[in-house]
């Protein structure tokens, strides 16, 4: 998926940010849910799906 | 802001809202005059300054000349619609497109009779790494106060445009600071209201759950009339009540894998919570459920992840059109599992909760925004430090409304800054606090020369 020209960089990148990722606590109780990512104000309409920007 | 400062500012050319309502009020200015003003300033310092990316000074004398916030010209981060004008995002991958319709918070801000001057300068699509590439379709923005300084991002030309009169407000959007970290470069107001009150939509996407629209202004006065005006709040008349008896929890510490903030922040800090002691705030030393390192780490994760998502097809297809800061925060957020990014959102979700818990006690949190001063553009790793090494992203996980201020210069003349938060919903608390600030100080009579 990445362009190989791109590979070593991107290799690179993302051990940096699992790196970060590591950091996080993990220690919640199985029941604990995560965030909804769902976007408070989004940019596309839920009633037509229309992307709302040009 | 007192009736000396108004008149201040009139006088030194350099107008708030709040004077230019007041003037124009009186019949000592009209609304052609506050325009013509701005759009001479534009003519002057754009070149120099490149804040402004697509000047539309016909659309703005065409302008409706009622309403509000008739007479007070505007401009917003190009990654929101206009119609009519370009929506180029500061990206080669958008070239040549031309908004059909405008955005909402555009049309909410038509109705308050605002002249639109343009669109402001923008890292590619409101996003990046922190590091200067000078590799985007227009030059990187300048900081009035220092040209060979940042001026904060991703909002790159609102705090410069504000700042030296180009406009009275601006209007940009943040994820993990891109509201609030060029107010913080420029010596403005930057302010985050709560989660869906003002429209992201029209606007580009950086995240899916974390992008909020923010105005920048020169004073705390000037948002609360920007905010009153589009929004019918009482901002203004509430911010006025004064800090005494507000319940101000001062977090200092950015915790584990953070620089604590440069020395003459710190200090304009402690002088500034002394204005506010003196005015009655009730301070208090506090800690975060969790402290801003942890939130920083998982803004990063979620950020970058969704980012990804968000521009999967087009760094599968044309990573070559993309600038280096971009394309490496995709390469990054590719890299995230799916493990890692609901980690990162159980984190959120914790400290969302223990945040609502945390509002019992107090009513605002005062701390630092980033912990630096504004960088050399383009040295790294000044530059990426200063966007990354923060106290902004506990805001931007809980959606807490934030605002951040000046609290005076540096001996070398660079702005500082310190942000107050607030729970959902209480935005009066924290216009109060930088309100009470703000009549108690006077770093509003100071200008980039």
């Amino acid at each position: 998926m990445i362009p190989p020209q791109y590979a070593a960089r991107a290799a690179e990148l993302a051990k940096g940010i699992s790196a970060i990722a590591a950091r996080l606590p993990r220690d919640w109780p199985k029941e604990h849910p995560p965030a909804n990512p769902a976007c408070e104000a989004s940019t596309v309409s839920a009633k037509t799906g229309e992307q709302k920007y040009g | 802001m007192t009736d000396h400062m108004h008149a201040f500012c009139m006088q030194s050319g350099y107008p708030t809202i709040a004077s230019a309502l007041a003037a124009m009020a009186q019949g000592r200015v009209t609304a052609a005059d506050m325009l013509e003003a701005c759009l001479t300033r534009i003519t002057a310092l754009n070149g120099t300054l490149h804040a402004v990316h697509h000047l539309d000074a016909a659309g703005a004398r065409a302008s409706r000349d009622a309403g509000a916030l008739a007479g007070i010209p505007w401009g917003i981060k190009d990654n929101f619609d206009v119609a009519g004008l370009p929506c180029s995002a500061n990206s080669r991958l958008r070239a040549g497109r031309i908004a059909a319709k405008d955005a909402p918070i555009v049309s909410i801000l038509r109705q308050t009779g605002a002249p639109l001057i343009g669109k402001l300068a923008t890292w590619e699509y409101g996003t990046g790494t922190g590091a200067e590439h000078f590799d985007l379709p227009n030059p990187p923005a300048r900081n009035p106060w220092d040209t060979a300084r940042f001026t904060g991002g991703s909002s790159t030309g609102a705090g410069v445009a504000v700042a030296t009169g180009m406009t009275l407000f601006a209007i940009g959007s943040d994820t993990t600071g891109s509201v609030r970290l060029p107010a913080a470069a420029t010596g403005c107001c930057g302010v985050l209201m709560t989660p869906g009150v003002l429209p992201m939509a029209g606007g580009l996407p950086n995240t899916y759950s974390m992008d909020r629209p923010g105005p920048i202004t020169w004073t705390a006065e000037d948002a609360a009339i920007v905010l009153d005006a589009m929004l019918g709040t009482q901002l203004r008349a509430a911010g006025s009540a004064g800090a005494k008896g507000l319940r101000v929890a001062v977090v200092r510490d950015p915790g584990p894998g953070l620089p604590a903030a440069q020395a003459e922040l710190a200090a304009a800090f402690e002088a500034g919570l002394g204005v506010l002691s003196r005015l009655g705030a009730r301070i208090t030393d506090a800690k975060l459920p969790w402290p801003a390192s942890t939130c920083l780490d998982a803004a990063r994760v979620i950020g970058a992840a969704e980012s990804a998502s968000i521009h999967e097809e087009e760094l599968r297809k044309s990573p070559e059109l993309m600038g280096a800061a971009l394309r490496d925060k995709l390469f990054a957020g590719m890299g995230i599992s799916a493990v890692d990014y609901l980690a990162a959102q159980r984190l959120r979700r914790a400290f969302t909760e223990a945040m609502e818990r945390f509002w019992d006690a107090h009513d605002v949190v005062l701390c630092f925004g980033t912990l630096h001063l504004p960088p050399r553009l383009g040295v790294e790793p000044e530059s990426s430090n200063y966007t990354m090494e923060t106290m902004l992203t506990p805001a931007s996980l809980a959606g807490l409304p934030a605002l951040v201020q000046c609290t005076g210069f540096s001996d070398g003349g660079l702005p500082l800054h310190w942000q107050i938060m607030t729970r959902q919903g209480n935005e009066a608390a924290m216009f109060r606090t930088a309100m009470a600030f703000e009549g108690a100080t006077d770093w509003h009579s100071r200008r980039p020369t």
